[in-house]
Formats: structure tokens, C-alpha cells, sequence
């Protein structure tokens, strides 16, 4: 009954002529900027943030919502019809999304992700209202030892899972892990391979890498094909899927919210370790996981959910703990600072209006995401369409315009574009981006979860054993690690991606 | 096309000398204020309180321009580097000016390479544990700490972080010894604390304020001579007996060294009277820090006594230089 009562109030909120303006500008920019790969909703938060001074705190705090979970749905539009995730965090929808796409199945690998995001988005946005309370005080039960032994299992799965060579993806692992080590070492406050060079004290920014690695490369290779980059925009139709097609995604979905709202809600961990979790779980449940990366709908329904649902549930401990899981929740909940809300577990009970207006806006955000992803969807691929001549200058000007503001640093740039050289040659070597970028992103946490860990336990390496958290996830990431050194399921994998590589040469 | 260059290059040579003839009416062009850490933060918002309440009060244009990085230290290098013309302006906190420089971050010198303006704003450390932990008062800690060295566990936002300084200061005035846990951050630091697998806490009045008021965590001594405004209830240090323990994290305004005094005295003039205004209290207050407003002197004064004082809990400390 409270419940009813507390959303009534936000409803009374959300709805008001003003803030569904603000929450549609929110939407929009998302999926916009979620479309356009190289600019994420970091970068867009930090340009936009100067601009919400001026507004009401509830406002402001529903565009940028918006523009946050906006983008998880136009980074899937991008990762289906051209291969190139619009976010990060889509980088897994790629593996079959594009598969599908390239089997005339477009409109309905679209309309998959777009619904399966809708029931992800009402799930999450339920599960925040009912369950903020409670979970914020089960995210307190998670001690470093049980972080390491998550952030081990997310990074054995994501190597586990890429598509490519084993030995190649471990080693990117690897690579991610050692650029993570860039920057000031946490325990002992030295500076770990800096140089010298000041900006690099805070180690290499996230946004840099990530457009470094995904869209320069993307840029690069786009030229040298001359207009080649396949984009399905004739081909797509049979956006509205039958009931038989809706009934093959709806479970997969289920499953997807369930792993990526239990994640979403762990600081650090956010959609793009969900995504990736949620695919694993989905090739695990599925009776014929060869299907996977081949053009599989649970693989494009699964991680869709997950991702939307884990970019709504990492609310819960931004507002109702004060903890900020992620540098783009960082970002928000200084903006709340300087509005004068302080985040933490008064925040419900102090600023009501808010915190109730914000969950509503999200109902109505992800309404109006539907409108905007599946008949518009035509408008969005004709931004992919345009002559890519005049699309990457915007790109790449985007791209340095915005990593130049985080910092308002040139030597950021700079790093960008060092970074583009190195993601270029990447691509050219087949060694998979995605794998690096995790590494990069857990290495530096895992690193500091496993120190801090120790230091408590005065040294003593079982305390990774004791915990049964840590101990489940570990298991889960040793019997992945074995499993992939059996030769008759390696032998397995690589006639998938022999399979794969041949159903690509044909297409 | 070269003649076009050449008026050019003559034109904007003019437009110099005439910037410089024009020197004695201070501010003629926009004021660069560098907040030397990013959009969001407690100082980008005392930052943004000063230049829209100082433009407003005097018609002046400041422009804040945030250049993060090293903590703070990105921006504090570029303050002492620019032109002493009075058209850049830095807010400097105690951490970047005095305490970077300590461990060898920025190459800078807090005394040589700047001119205080003025003291802004400060607030003071506070040390919180969980509500229902064993140790719910200092005594309890130090007792606890000098009994068996080693098993109170001390959680701080960083290696030399204001909160860690101030947890190594009471050490060194106390005599006990803390298992000291750095975190990044108060983010990660907290849950460790609220489900107890660290015993306390070091951080900034605002930072810990909102689970203080809701009662998840519970303050037991504040690093400062008085008591927090926000927090009447608990004990100083020093009123708990350890003199010298103030631990407050401080804003103030500096300029780069050589600056002109007339330019630097304007400047404290409409700053002190800017921090007297009723809006500019509020939106201090909203952000947890408290005004203060000084002469120049005065935060000379706090600069050249905070230099040793910290050297020396840093040297006692052990803590590494960079």
C-alpha cells in the first residue's frame, strides 16, 4: 500500500507538463548518442552537466536518467545493424545480433532488444521501488574478498566467451589488466607507470579507452572501404514479432533482468559485466548452445535485458546508500551534491519528490523509448546511412571535444588518438577489443579488492575460501577455466567458430 | 595575402600594448578561476558559489575552468605558472597547496610560487564508526589500539588523503597504532564500515553527514578546535585532550606569486564581502562547508604553519614520496 502511495507521488511528479519535456529530452539524447558509437553517456552527462545548474533537481536528475539507460537502448541499434557497439556495454549483442541482421532478421533481432529492454526497464524500475531498502542493505554483505572472487569469475567469462582464439583473448585480458596498473597505486600512493606525465597520475581515463579502442579503429577501417560498411536499412522488416516469436524471447528476458538487476546493484559491476553474465547463463541454460554467435534470439533478448535492467537497479546504491557504482553514477551524484540533495539513506525520506518522481520518470522513460526505438527505427539507421565522408568528422570531433571536457585536457586527446593507432592494429590482428577492455576496467578493482582483502586478514590467502560468496564465484570461475582445457569442448569451440567464420564467408 | 598577416600581426601587437597602458583599471578582461578538480565536487561548488556571487556583486566576468587531475595538483601547477597579471586565480584546498607538494606530487611550492588571497571556506574531519560498534567512543579506541597494536582497523579515503593525515596525526598525539586501510574514495569505504569489517573512519564532515543524520554511522570526535556546526553533540579531540589535532580541509583563493598587492587587495576586498552575503551562506552551508572570510595575512599565516606541522606527520608517518 506504501508502495502504491510513494509511486502515486512520483507519478504526480514524473508527469507534469515540464518534466516529461525534460525526461523525453533525456530519452532521446540517449538514444542518439547510444546510436553514435564513440560517444557514450559519460561524456554526454559531463558536457551536459553545467547546462542542469540552473534546472529544478528533479528535472535534471530525470534528463540525465535519461540519457543513462536511453543509450543502453541505441547502443543495441548500432550493435545489430553495423556490428559496432553504439555502447560498450551492447558489445555482446553484437555476437548474434549482427548474425541475425545478416540473415534478413533485422526487424526482429531490433524488436527483440527493444522489448526485451521494455521488460527489463519495468522490472528494474519495480524492483528499485520495492526493493531499494532491503538491497541496499545486501550490497553491505559483499566484503572485498567476495568483490575479487566476482571480479574474477567476470573476467574468466569474458574471456571464455569472446569470439575469437583463446590464447589471443586471454592475452588482451592480460594487456587490459596491465594498462589498468597505470596510475597511483591505491595501498602505497606510488605512481605506477606514469612517465612522469602528470594526467596520467589518474590512470587513463575509461571514455579514452573505450573510444580509442571501438570507434578510431571503427573510423579508420570505415575509410579504407570506401563506403563499404554493410548497414541493413532495406532489410528490415517483421519489426512486429508473432506470438510464437514472443514467447522464444520472453524467458530468456526474465533471465537477463534477474542477472543483470542482482549485478547492476553491486558498485563496480554495472550493464556491460551484466551483459556478459547474462549471455553465459543463456549459452549454459540453452539446449543447443552451438546456435550462439550463429544468430541466436536469447542471445540478443539476454543481454538487452540484462544491460537495461543493471543500468536502472545501480540506482539503488547511488541514492539510497550514497554509493556510486560507476564513474557515470559518480557523475550524477555529484550533480545531486551540488543541487543541494545529499544521496544516502535519507534520501527517501528527506527528498520523497525525488527520489519517487525519478523511479516514476523511468515508467514513462522507457514508454517512450519504445516509440522511439521500433517505428522510428528507420530515422536512427538513416544516421548510420549518412555518407560516412561527412559522418566521421563529426565523429572524431565529437569524440575529442568530448574526452578533451572530461578533463579539459589535451594530453587526453592525445592519449586517444595513441590509443586509436594501437586499436587499429587490433582489429587488423583479430585480437578482440572487448576482452581488454574488462580487463581493464576489474583489473585495477580485482587488483585492490585482493590487497585490501589480505591487509584484513592479515595476510591470510584462505580468506578467499572462507567466504562462501567468494568461494561460489571462484568455483564458477575455476570449473569455466577447466572447461575450456578439456580438448573435447575446446575441440567443440573451435568448430562453432570455424562454423562461424564459414557462415560469415558466405554472407 | 602576406600583407593581410603583417596588419594582422601589427593589429594584435596594438591590442596588447593597449591591454597593457590599460593595466591600472582592474578587471578589464574575463578572470580565469581554476578549480582544480572536476564538475560535481565540493570545490567546483564553492568554486561556482564565489564567481556568480563576485560577478553579481562587482559586474566582473569570472569564468571557472575546471582542470583536474593528480588531486588537484593538475590545476595548482598551471595557477603558479600563469602570467601574475590577476587575470588567473586559483582555489587552492589544503591538500593540493600544502600536503601535495609534501609527497612529492606538482612541482610547485605552496609558499614561494603563490600570494594568498584569502581564506574561503573550511570544514573539518570527523571520525565516524558504525552505530552499535564495540567502540563507540575515542577513549574506547585508543584504549582498544594501545592494547593490542595493530587490531583497530582504520579505513581512510586514500594514502595521503586529509582523513588518512588526520588518522596518523592522532596516532602520533595518542601513541596508539591503527591497521590503516586505504580505500579510493569514501565509497567503497563505507559499506566496509557499516557491516564491520573495518572498525573507523576518517573522511570530511559533508562527506559522511547524510548517514551520520540517518544513524547508520555515528561521529566520536572532530578534528577541530570547535565543534562542527552540524554536529553540537560530539567532542573536539582537543576538548578529548589531544592538543594540535585539528585536522580541517580549507579553501582558499591564491594567485600566482608577483602578482600586483593592489590587485591582490581588491580581490580580498569583493571576495570577504561576497562571503557575507546570505545566498552565498546558504549555498555554503548546502555543500557542508563554513564560511570563513580573511585577510591575506591571516591565510599566509595558515599556509606557512600547515607546511611543517604536516611535513612532520608525514615524515613520523613513513608515508612514501611519489
Amino acid at each position: 500500500m506504501e508502495l502504491l502511495n510513494n509511486l502515486s507521488l512520483g507519478f504526480g511528479v514524473a508527469l507534469t507538463l515540464g518534466n516529461i519535456g525534460y525526461c523525453f529530452i533525456g530519452v532521446l539524447l540517449g538514444t542518439l548518442i547510444g546510436v553514435l558509437p564513440g560517444i557514450g553517456p559519460l561524456v554526454t552527462i559531463s558536457m551536459l552537466l553545467p547546462i542542469t545548474f540552473g534546472m529544478p533537481p528533479v528535472s535534471a536528475l530525470i534528463m540525465l536518467a535519461g540519457i543513462y539507460y536511453g543509450a543502453q537502448y541505441g547502443g543495441s541499434t548500432a550493435a545489430i545493424l553495423v556490428n559496432l557497439p553504439g555502447e560498450v556495454s551492447s558489445s555482446v549483442t553484437c555476437l548474434d545480433g549482427y548474425q541475425m541482421a545478416r540473415r534478413g532478421k533485422a526487424g526482429y533481432a531490433l524488436a527483440t532488444a527493444a522489448l526485451a529492454s521494455v521488460i527489463a526497464g519495468f522490472i528494474g524500475t519495480l524492483a528499485i521501488a520495492t526493493l531499494a531498502k532491503p538491497l541496499s542493505a545486501w550490497a553491505i554483505e559483499f566484503g572485498a574478498e567476495d568483490y575479487f572472487g566476482l571480479m574474477v569469475m567476470g573476467l574468466v567469462s569474458a574471456t571464455v566467451l569472446s569470439n575469437g582464439d583463446l590464447a589471443k583473448s586471454l592475452g588482451m585480458v592480460m594487456f587490459g589488466l596491465l594498462l589498468g596498473l597505470i596510475g597511483t597505486d591505491v595501498n602505497s600512493g606510488i605512481e605506477r607507470f606514469t612517465f612522469n606525465v602528470p594526467e596520467l597520475a589518474d590512470g587513463i581515463g575509461f571514455s579514452i579507452l573505450a573510444v580509442g579502442l571501438f570507434a578510431m579503429p571503427e573510423v579508420v577501417s570505415n575509410l579504407g572501404q570506401k563506403e563499404t560498411r554493410e548497414v541493413f536499412t532495406a532489410k528490415i522488416s517483421g519489426v512486429m514479432m508473432s506470438w510464437a516469436e514472443f514467447k522464444a524471447i520472453l524467458p530468456p528476458s526474465l533471465r537477463g533482468t534477474t542477472v543483470g538487476g542482482l549485478f547492476g546493484m553491486l558498485p563496480g559491476v554495472g550493464p556491460t559485466v551484466s551483459a556478459f553474465a547474462a549471455y553465459m547463463v543463456e549459452k549454459k541454460v540453452s539446449k543447443d548452445p552451438a546456435r550462439f554467435g550463429l544468430g541466436a534470439v536469447e542471445g540478443v533478448a539476454a543481454p538487452e535485458a540484462a544491460n537495461n535492467a543493471a543500468s536502472q537497479t545501480t540506482f539503488i546504491p547511488t541514492l539510497t546508500l550514497g554509493i556510486p557504482g560507476s564513474a557515470t553514477m559518480a557523475l550524477i551524484f555529484g550533480a545531486l551534491v551540488m543541487y543541494g540533495v545529499q544521496p544516502g539513506p535519507t534520501v527517501m525520506v528527506r527528498d520523497p519528490q525525488l527520489f519517487w518522481g525519478v523511479v516514476a520518470s523511468m515508467f514513462v522513460g522507457n514508454v517512450m523509448l519504445v516509440a522511439l526505438n521500433l517505428p522510428l527505427v528507420g530515422v536512427w539507421v538513416r544516421l548510420l546511412t549518412v555518407p560516412y565522408r561527412w559522418l566521421f568528422p563529426c565523429i572524431i570531433m565529437f569524440c575529442a571535444f568530448g574526452n578533451y571536457t572530461v578533463n579539459s585536457s589535451v594530453v587526453d586527446v592525445y592519449v586517444c588518438a595513441a590509443i586509436g593507432v594501437l586499436g587499429y592494429v587490433m582489429a587488423q590482428l583479430d585480437c578482440p577489443p572487448a576482452p581488454m577492455v574488462l580487463g581493464y576496467v576489474l583489473g585495477p578493482q580485482m587488483e585492490e579488492y585482493m590487497r585490501r582483502a589480505l591487509l584484513l586478514s592479515g595476510g591470510d590467502s584462505m580468506v578467499f575460501l572462507r567466504s562462501p560468496l567468494s568461494l561460489f564465484f571462484l568455483v564458477v570461475a575455476a570449473l569455466l577455466l577447466i572447461s575450456m582445457s578439456i580438448p573435447a569442448i575446446r575441440r567443440k569451440k573451435h568448430i562453432v567458430y570455424e562454423e562461424k567464420s564459414e557462415a560469415e564467408a558466405k554472407a | 595575402m602576406k600583407k593581410l598577416w603583417e596588419v594582422c600581426a601589427i593589429l594584435s601587437v596594438a591590442a596588447l600594448c593597449g591591454g597593457a597602458i590599460a593595466q591600472d583599471k582592474y578587471p578589464d578582461q574575463p578572470i580565469r578561476l581554476i578549480v582544480p578538480f572536476p564538475a560535481g565536487g565540493a570545490t567546483d561548488l564553492v568554486s561556482r558559489v564565489v564567481a556568480t556571487e563576485l560577478g553579481k556583486a562587482t559586474g566582473w566576468a569570472i569564468a571557472p575552468d575546471n582542470k583536474p587531475g593528480s588531486g588537484g595538483s593538475v590545476g595548482l601547477s598551471l595557477g603558479g605558472k600563469a602570467k601574475a597579471d590577476g587575470y588567473t586565480i586559483v582555489m587552492a584546498q589544503n591538500a593540493n597547496l600544502v600536503i601535495n607538494p609534501l609527497l612529492g606530487v606538482g612541482n610547485y611550492d605552496p609558499i614561494k610560487d603563490f600570494e594568498p588571497v584569502l581564506l574561503v571556506a573550511s570544514s573539518p574531519m570527523v571520525m565516524i564508526v558504525a552505530k552499535n560498534s564495540q567502540y563507540e567512543s575515542v577513549e574506547k579506541i585508543i584504549a582498544a589500539a594501545k592494547a593490542k597494536p595493530g587490531s583497530v582497523r582504520f579505513g581512510s579515503p586514500g594514502i595521503g588523503t586529509s582523513g588518512h593525515l588526520a588518522g596518523e596525526l592522532l596516532q602520533q598525539l595518542s601513541g596508539a597504532k591503527f591497521l590503516h586501510v586505504p580505500y579510493k574514495g569514501i565509497s567503497q569505504a563505507l559499506p566496509d564500515l557499516m557491516g564491520g569489517r573495518i572498525d573507523l573512519f576518517v573522511g570530511s564532515a559533508p562527506s559522511v553527514m547524510a548517514q551520520i543524520k540517518e544513524g547508520t554511522l555515528h561521529a566520536v570526535g572532530v578534528f577541530d578546535k570547535k565543534r562542527a556546526t552540524d554536529l553540537p553533540d560530539v567532542p573536539t579531540f582537543d576538548e578529548l585532550g589531544y592538543s594540535g589535532s585539528e585536522a580541517i580541509t580549507w579553501w582558499g583563493v591564491v594567485v600566482p606569486a608577483g602578482t600586483r598587492k593592489e590587485i591582490v587587495d581588491q580581490l580580498n576586498k569583493e571576495i570577504n564581502a561576497v562571503l557575507k552575503k546570505q545566498e552565498t551562506q546558504a549555498q555554503f552551508k548546502n555543500a557542508g562547508a563554513d564560511v570563513l572570510g580573511s585577510s591575506a595575512e591571516e591565510f599566509a599565516g595558515l599556509i606557512q604553519s600547515d607546511v611543517p606541522k604536516w611535513k612532520l606527520v608525514i615524515e613520523r608517518a613513513d608515508i612514501k614520496k611519489r
